[in-house]
């Protein structure tokens, strides 16, 4: 009997493993698609699905295809960088500085403070974009870099991650560099920067991948060509009906897309910790 | 003196953090909802108070507004389609990852990638599979079937689900999947002792036992549901016949296209208070005390 429940186990590890290639090709199919057809002569773009030869004259023609329509798209990509960028440095340095105040240093109003973080994290995002955007509007930063970035800036979910963090670091720690003389600044320099590595990595990228991937607030922003992001404007380019050659737009996909899935696939261990850390509160 | 320093850091560390919650979260807050009393132009700078006038026309609709009535049928479209086939699709890819040994950790990088691709990105890809003479069709030619993937008024929104639940499953199945390592093998052992088949006791204790992904992934994908939008924009610009237009894609088209703030504000609150609620009343329906 126990032969038999053993080869029952080892032909479902079988059927597991068969069931999960199938799916993972199924999964993974879209990508390999759009770097092959980003690749393809024009030729071979419909007729084949493996190109017989390879070629990146999409990834130039991307440049002068847009160019004729205003958009610079290597240009967008630099605007990506730097929206990106920016508010993934800030977004790093306020929630640390924050997180750090709220869980370890003792003045008046920290706890409604933190209170205060905790209920921003449960509204739902819908509600403020319209406001926010008037904001906007009236502050002048319609069509500038700052305005696409300035809601992106800070956040509760990189404030709170800290805080949770800098609770579990043992006081004694900190005591001890005080005593030897350590100042405030010091403490959060030499001991808390350090320690909370892992977290700066997690809220570094996951604000880094939600910026980058944001089409409706920049698109909401920026109207003016030389300063679109990529996202926004490969999305006016091909809604645009400017008849977009699938294999020139498959290359601006590509480079859309491509770089983050390898941060993903390179950093894998701060995302699945991000994963747990984020759903822990939910 | 020591602590005296410290009160100074403190304050000097949150300032920056509150003055900038000030204006973008609590000065948004609080306007939203004097602004959907409001007909409030982004282009003139003429602003009249309406009182409720907003929210009748978002009850009835208007020749530029589509009724609250048609997007929360095309939201509720969505779920039905999106929820059941994500859920059980994500605890399917937990329970075969669960009982693996070997490679793990590539079956869950591989379907994990796609929730953090851009919108953009995945969008303009599966707009290439969808159309009329794209990669579905034309495998689907060699059968002599042809199908309307996103022209079609009943279909647009299957096509819009498809692509979210490709995007979802990995990640909700790693919910699913830390659900499942929490389980004690032993109560397996005892129920198995006790007689029970396989099925029995994936129905008596895997299933109850993972409560608490459950309702984590019902909330989540309900909130997706709400917020939808990259999908829509690029693939079907909420047609046909207004059947794939939802409640973000209206705010959008309310702000961008006709400049009403005060409006769209107005469908903004509805669209949370709506969403916030079902997710409240789906918890409370869903949510179980689990004793392990």
């Amino acid at each position: 009997m126990k032969k038999g429940v053993k080869a029952r186990e080892k032909y479902l590890d079988i059927m597991s493993y068969i069931l999960l290639c199938i799916g993972l090709c199924i999964w993974v199919f879209p990508y390999l698609w759009m770097i092959f057809t980003s690749l393809k002569i024009p030729a071979e773009i419909y007729a084949r699905a493996f190109p017989t030869t390879l070629t990146l004259g999409n990834y130039v023609s991307i440049s002068t295809e847009l160019s004729l329509y205003g958009f610079n798209f290597y240009k967008g990509l630099l605007n990506s960088l730097l929206v990106a960028g920016v508010c993934t440095a800030s977004v790093v340095l306020f929630s640390l500085i924050t997180g750090y105040a709220l869980s370890r240093l003792k003045f008046r109003g920290r706890k409604s403070i933190y209170s205060f973080v905790l209920l921003q994290l449960f509204f739902p995002g819908v509600i403020f974009i319209i406001p926010q955007f008037l904001i906007v509007i009236y502050l002048g930063l319609m069509n500038t870099y700052f305005g696409m970035m300035v809601t992106f800036l800070m956040g509760a979910f990189g404030v709170f991650l800290y805080a949770q963090f800098f609770r579990t670091v043992p006081q004694d720690l900190i005591d001890a560099a005080r005593i030897d003389g350590c100042s405030e600044s010091g403490v959060l320099r030499r001991i808390m920067v350090p320690l909370s590595k892992p977290v700066t990595a997690t809220v570094a990228l996951f604000t880094f991948m939600s910026v980058w991937n944001e089409l409706l607030w920049p698109l909401l922003v920026c109207k003016e060509p030389g300063k679109m992001v990529l996202s926004v404007m490969l999305a006016a380019f091909t809604k645009g009906g400017y008849g977009a050659d699938l294999g020139v737009t498959m290359a601006g996909t590509t480079i859309l897309t491509l770089p983050v899935i390898i941060i993903f696939i390179v950093f894998r261990k701060y995302f699945l910790g991000g994963i747990v850390m984020t759903t822990g509160l939910k | 003196m020591r602590s005296k320093k410290i009160v100074k850091w403190g304050i000097l560390f949150v300032l920056p953090y509150l003055v900038w919650s000030t204006i973008f979260w609590g000065i948004p807050f609080g306007w939203s909802f004097i602004l959907s009393f409001f007909k409030w132009s982004v282009i003139s700078p003429t602003h009249s108070f309406v009182l409720l006038e907003n929210f009748i026309t978002l009850i009835y609709g208007s020749p530029i507004a589509v009724s609250l009535f048609v997007m929360l049928r095309n939201t509720l479209y969505f779920m039905a389609v999106f929820i059941p086939i994500v859920v059980f699709g994500s605890i399917t890819f937990a329970l075969l990852v669960s009982r693996i040994k070997r490679f793990k950790s590539i079956f869950i990088i591989g379907f994990l990638m796609s929730y953090f691709c851009p919108g953009v990105g995945y969008t303009l890809i599966f707009g290439e599979f969808f159309a009329e003479d794209g990669l579905f069709n034309n495998l689907l030619m060699n059968m002599g079937i042809h199908i309307p993937w996103l022209s079609d008024y009943r279909l647009a929104m299957v096509s819009v689900a498809i692509i979210v639940i490709w995007k979802c499953i990995g990640y909700y199945g790693l919910l699913f999947m830390a659900g499942l390592q929490a389980i004690p093998p032993a109560m397996h052992e005892a129920a198995r002792i006790d007689g029970a088949g396989a099925w029995t006791r994936f129905w008596k204790i895997t299933v109850p036992l993972l409560n608490a992904p459950l309702v984590i992934t019902l909330t989540l994908s309900t909130g997706m549901s709400f917020a939808l939008f990259t999908e829509i924009f690029m693939l079907t610009g909420g047609g046909p016949q207004k059947w794939s237009h939802t409640f973000m894609y209206e705010i959008y088209t309310q702000i961008w296209t006709y400049g009403n703030a005060g409006y769209g504000s107005a469908v903004a609150l509805v669209t949370g208070f709506i969403g916030f609620g079902l997710i409240l009343l789906i918890r409370k329906l869903v949510e179980r005390e689990v004793y392990t």
